[in-house]
């Protein structure tokens, strides 16, 4: 079990945030601009790892990796954290603006406008000028 | 402290991710509170999930002493992490609104009024699905 626990992690980081498509977040539901936002940064990441990895900037332990890896010697839990991670941002940022959305939405209902009255009043008080 | 092949670059990638944005992008997501809001949110969750990949105890991710400042914070966080999630999250954000914008103009309310093109931007016509 040691070996999958980086893979593990990044489950459980999709698994907490999944239930705001539920709440409106609406990026499951779009797979295509999800992509089109994730899939390019993934690619800038893995090059930037590739090159941390070739210079010895960081490395894995072995003993909580699974071992398979890309070229370059890249982990393939790399991938899996720079496509989880960003999905997860996007759920978030867009989960907050559901909510944001539905709240300024049921104050909207809540709060009748003054909407007959209101327009007029400049037209009105440029007449009386 | 000698090779700082992590942070120069963590420094790099947020400064060219906020240059992305206000010379080229120009979603405008700095200027929104939801992103504000998401990013702290963000950040709340980095802490127990990096905290996990870089606890010296038992790291699943070591880092080479040479190449960063050795400050780390909280827990066992190499403080150049926040600097890599913040690069790594909004380049992903500002790609999610960038596609969202060419298909349906700016701003929090462009559901309401899709119809409303983005200003000083040419429409990209036959894009819109």
């Amino acid at each position: 079990m040691d070996h999958y626990q980086y893979l593990i992690l990044m489950g459980a980081c999709l698994a907490v945030t999944a239930p705001l498509e539920l709440f409106g977040a609406r990026v499951y539901r779009r797979p295509a601009r999800l992509a089109r936002a994730v899939l390019p940064v993934a690619g800038v990441f893995l090059i930037w790892d590739a090159l941390a990895i070739a210079g010895g900037v960081w490395t894995y332990n072995p003993r909580y990796v699974t071992g398979l890896r890309l070229p370059f010697r890249v982990p393939v839990e790399e991938l899996v954290f720079f496509v989880a991670i960003p999905v997860c941002g996007i759920l978030t940022y867009a989960g907050v603006q559901a909510l944001g959305d539905r709240w300024r939405a049921r104050r909207s209902r809540a709060v009748p406008r003054p909407a007959p009255t209101a327009p007029t009043a400049p037209a009105e008080r440029a007449i009386r000028r | 402290m000698t090779g700082l092949g992590y942070t120069v670059p963590a420094v790099l990638a947020v400064a060219a991710v906020c240059a992305w944005e206000l010379a080229f992008l120009r979603t405008g997501l700095f200027r929104r509170a939801s992103y504000w809001v998401a990013m702290a949110i963000v950040l709340a969750f980095q802490i127990p999930v990096d905290g996990w990949l870089t606890k010296l105890s038992a790291p699943v991710v070591r880092y080479a002493p040479g190449q960063m400042t050795g400050l780390r914070f909280p827990w066992d966080i190499p403080v150049e992490d926040f600097l890599f999630g913040f690069a790594l999250v909004t380049a992903a954000l500002l790609l999610w609104e960038h596609q969202g914008r060419r298909r349906s103009g700016p701003g929090p309310g462009r559901r309401s009024r899709p119809d409303r093109p983005a200003p000083g931007r040419p429409q990209p016509e036959g894009e819109l699905r």
